[in-house]
């Protein structure tokens, strides 16, 4: 294992913890974002480009762009709540 | 049980199960370190065979092109009951009642700058990333899903759309199923003109590196990213809808 290995997996790790510990779920879905495109990076220098791409384009767009879409749903929904 | 038990048992099991994965990691090959045969089965009939430099591709597309037909199907079932469920809940009457509103986004100056500088360039990457799927890493699969992103920041950009109230949009409901159709109809094809379900030879090799080789990889590919743009376009419309979307007021 090389030396950029060793640090992105630790990388990885560190953000997934700060995933995990986030409690704001607003915040929570930019973290995932940005532990997706670090668990990109690894796979990257794991010589998977192909896998990469998909981790960005699933981990970095797909996912939080439901997740960001879903919570403003919900957001919408208790707004309408207190109105009525 | 207490706080102060609950942490022994934890304590316990956690050090049972870091053992218990360092023994295992411990016995792992390295990274990149494959002993089996398929895989330099597979990477040695590649580049001979099919003219297709990239063998993630090849593989996805001709050797294991029904696990392929498989995942698009996901897709494609995942986008038909994300509308099934969603339009179930919805019950909006003021928008079935004016099916030819027009849908204004609720955007800010700063999104609308960002998202008309990005909307051409994503497009030539979803487009580039499809289009060179037998040749470089990428593919169907993530050009389809930048495709679809790019309509987002098109939207974001504040583009008015017209989208009928009670079914889901139907530009994109129609490529994602032109997509999931050409897939099945290009496996046929390869059953008609080389005898094997999904065989990829009958398209003829090309001239390795051109934008046109690996047989039918590259039309495979367009199929996947239509399939994958259209479905993900479809569930994101669900949720756009209700969210970004608000009825025009008509300019006085």
């Amino acid at each position: 294992m090389t030396a950029v290995q060793a640090v992105l997996l630790v990388l990885v790790g560190v953000a997934g913890t700060l995933v995990a510990l986030a409690r704001d779920p607003l915040r929570q879905t930019i973290l995932a974002g940005i532990y997706g495109l670090t668990l990109a990076l690894l796979f990257f220098a794991l010589q998977a480009p192909d896998v990469a791409l998909s981790q960005i384009v699933v981990g970095g767009v797909a996912l939080p762009a439901m997740l960001l879409l879903a919570l403003a749903e919900v957001r919408a929904r208790e707004q309408k709540g207190d109105d009525e | 049980m207490s706080r102060s038990a609950r942490l022994i048992v934890f304590a316990a099991g956690a050090v049972g199960l870091a053992a218990l994965m360092a023994w295992g990691f411990a016995g792992l090959p390295d990274f990149g370190g494959y002993t089996g045969r398929y895989g330099r089965i597979v990477a040695q009939i590649a580049g001979p065979d099919r003219a297709a430099t990239n063998t993630v591709t090849f593989t996805a597309f001709d050797v294991r092109a029904v696990d392929t037909l498989v995942e698009e199907f996901i897709v494609f079932a995942a986008a038909i009951a994300a509308v099934a469920l969603l339009r179930h809940q919805r019950g909006e009457p003021e928008r079935a009642e004016h099916p030819d509103d027009v849908l204004r986004p609720r955007t800010s100056p700063a999104l609308m700058v960002v998202g008309a500088a990005l909307a051409g360039p994503t497009t030539v990457i979803a487009l580039n990333v499809i289009a060179h799927g037998a040749l470089t890493p990428g593919g169907g699969f993530q050009g389809g899903v930048v495709l679809a992103a790019t309509a987002v920041v098109i939207v974001a950009a504040g583009a008015r759309v017209r989208l009928p109230p009670d079914e889901p949009p139907r530009f994109a409901e129609f490529i994602h199923g032109l997509g999931a159709a050409g897939f099945v109809l290009l496996g046929l094809a390869g059953l008609v003109f080389a005898g094997a379900f999904l065989n990829t030879t009958w398209a003829g090799h090309g001239t390795t590196g051109a934008l046109l080789s690996g047989g039918a990889i590259p039309l495979l590919n367009v199929a996947t990213g239509l399939e994958v743009a259209g479905a993900i376009i479809v569930i994101l419309a669900e949720f756009l809808e209700q969210n970004m979307l608000v009825v025009e007021e008509p300019e006085s």
